[in-house]
């Protein structure tokens, strides 16, 4: 469980998120949603230990982050930042990279390392372009990578900062799809998403962040009924049943 | 298990390449060096044989200041790149060449008659310059896009100086024109140390590093949270880059080629995984300046040109081949 008591947070001197309390339930989807520059990105940062300009306190399984070494902290928590550099290397040598909290500088991988690599690739599907250069891949493949990258790291707590952008609507339900597996591992996610719908589709609890302020809400229904997403976004969230299912449209 | 073998025998050709261009750098040149005759000489420990003398105080310190440049020029290369993330970088752009030519013609004004202060001076120059522009960098809190430009512009300042000096001090001008264009002829085996030994620590430091310069690859972001000290790391591999470097211009001029397209074209072979691109750059540069260094003394002989020169009428044709072949690695 990942736990924020009275988190705020900025870059620099400017703070914009203003004493925070949420909490990350062990094995659930989190999602968080808000406008451009509210600060999601930023919660997710300082999460991950990248931002150092907080104050409030940070629990990850009970202890203060400020508690564990770095080394330490690199195996309980992976981060998928949004922009990335892509490395030129292959799928596999660039999987292999996710082991690094393990392996350290000096070391070689060892099996449990290849293991790791090998599982990783298997159940996002991508053992068959294990050789080639990550570089080279579509957007799509690259997406699945990264998530066996999620994967092969091993870490409980996984914060992934807009999966979905840049993809073609078929990729994004792929993506939605790797949500899931992360999910039936045992991890934790906490992500940053801008599609509101599949957001909630996936989500075991939505966090919207608005004006400095973070509200949770356990299921969809609670988030249309506050009214939130009219007061943020300027428009009206409906929930539809289509074949069966549940799904969720945005009109203005 | 295939890739495995496969870098085996990347590695493998380039140690040959090297062996090859290593016996023929020494055989040819304005006299030819028959081996068996030098064998001779060697066994029967005649060393007064003229062949005897050219190989040992000409042509062998010649061929190894070739090859220790080539390699520690190469690697610096490579790590500036990886580091900066940035293809664009070398040795020569970061300014860390012109801090090591400042040195050295700061050095050949000061101390006219101390041969042995260039190379002290000029790897002095190489490691304050670096720091310098990396502190700039880390002043002004962003990141490798600046420590790119803050090179440039230390790069120009430094330029001036250079030329500064040899307007208001004509006579080193004829020293200085060589150390610029760069060009290994009158090296002998003492002008090469101290400077090799900072060669082979820092290529065995760059070796120990390569891991981190592959995760360094990924994005800071990405690096500090998979528990590296991104700015420990960043810091350790600009000194070990200027100090490969700064050594190999303090006997060989400022030879900024290198640095540059070596490491272009082996990650054209070995992607970016450093424990691969390190040694195999450090081999092909190696084998890189050794070649052009037997070119500039047997194209028109006896007379020599300077190995800078040829340098880059080679290598600039076949880079640009190469950029327009368009090889890339596991395509």
């Amino acid at each position: 469980m990942i736990k924020l008591e009275d988190l705020s947070c900025g870059y620099g001197k400017k703070i914009i998120l203003n004493h925070l309390d949420a909490c990350f339930q062990e094995n659930s989807i989190n999602v968080i949603i808000g406008k451009n520059g509210c600060g999601k990105s930023t919660l997710l940062k300082t999460i991950a230990g990248l931002n150092k300009s907080y104050t409030g306190k940070i629990f990850v399984d009970g202890k203060n982050v400020e508690n564990i070494n770095k080394k330490q902290l690199a195996k309980i928590i992976a981060y998928m930042p949004q922009i990335r550099h892509i490395p030129s290397m292959s799928v596999e040598e660039f999987l292999m990279c996710a082991r690094y909290p393990y392996i350290g500088m000096f070391n070689n991988p060892e099996k449990n390392d290849y293991i790791a690599v090998e599982e990783a690739m298997e159940l996002v599907g991508i053992q068959d372009f294990r050789n080639r250069n990550l570089k080279r891949l579509s957007g799509g493949e690259r997406q699945k990578v990264y998530f066996a990258f999620m994967l092969a790291w091993e870490a409980n707590y996984l914060l992934l900062d807009e999966p979905t952008t840049f993809l073609d609507v078929e990729k994004q339900f792929e993506v939605l799809e790797l949500i899931d597996i992360l999910k039936n591992k045992g991890k934790t996610v906490v992500m940053v998403i801008h599609d509101i719908c599949h957001g909630l589709k996936i989500a075991d609890k939505i966090f919207c962040v608005n004006d400095g302020c973070i509200n949770a809400f356990n299921n969809a229904d609670e988030l249309i009924e506050s009214n939130l997403i009219q007061d943020i976004y300027n428009v009206k969230l409906h929930t539809v049943t289509v074949e069966g299912k549940k799904e969720y449209i945005i009109v203005k | 298990m295939s890739k495995a073998r496969e870098k085996i025998v990347i590695v493998a050709i380039m140690i040959v390449v090297l062996i090859i261009a290593f016996c023929i750098g020494l055989s040819f040149g304005s006299t030819k060096i028959d081996i068996g005759e030098l064998i001779d000489a060697i066994r029967t420990n005649q060393k007064g044989l003229v062949v005897y003398r050219v190989f040992l105080y000409v042509r062998l310190p010649r061929v190894l200041a070739a090859m220790f440049a080539g390699a520690a020029l190469a690697v610096s290369g490579v790590i500036i790149q990886g580091v900066l993330h940035n293809p664009l970088a070398g040795p020569n752009i970061i300014g860390v060449n012109s801090g090591a030519g400042f040195g050295a013609i700061c050095a050949m004004i000061i101390f006219p008659y101390k041969v042995g202060s260039v190379p002290v001076m000029a790897f002095l120059g190489a490691l304050i310059t670096s720091l310098l522009v990396y502190l700039i960098a880390l002043k002004s809190k962003s990141g490798k896009v600046t420590i790119v430009l803050a090179g440039v512009a230390i790069s120009s300042i430094l330029s001036a100086g250079i030329d500064a000096l040899k307007t208001v001090f004509p006579d080193v001008i004829i020293d200085s024109n060589s150390f610029m264009i760069g060009g290994f002829s009158g090296i002998s085996i003492k002008s090469l140390f101290p400077a090799v030994y900072y060669i082979i620590f820092g290529l065995l430091l760059a070796m120990l590093m390569a891991r981190n310069i592959d995760i360094l690859g990924l994005g800071e972001e990405m690096a500090q949270t998979l528990g590296m000290n991104v700015k420990l790391n960043r810091f350790l591999l600009i000194i070990c880059s200027s100090m490969l470097a700064g050594a190999a211009v303090s006997f060989c001029g400022l030879l900024g080629f290198v640095g540059l397209i070596v490491p272009h074209i082996v990650r054209k072979y070995t992607g970016n995984n450093h424990k691969l691109l390190i040694p195999c750059s450090a081999l092909m540069g190696a084998s890189f300046v050794i070649i052009c260094d037997l070119i500039s003394r047997v194209l028109f002989v006896p007379y020599e040109i300077p190995v800078g020169i040829v340098m880059s009428f080679i290598g600039g044709p076949f880079f640009i081949i190469l950029l327009l072949k368009g090889v890339k690695y596991n395509q």
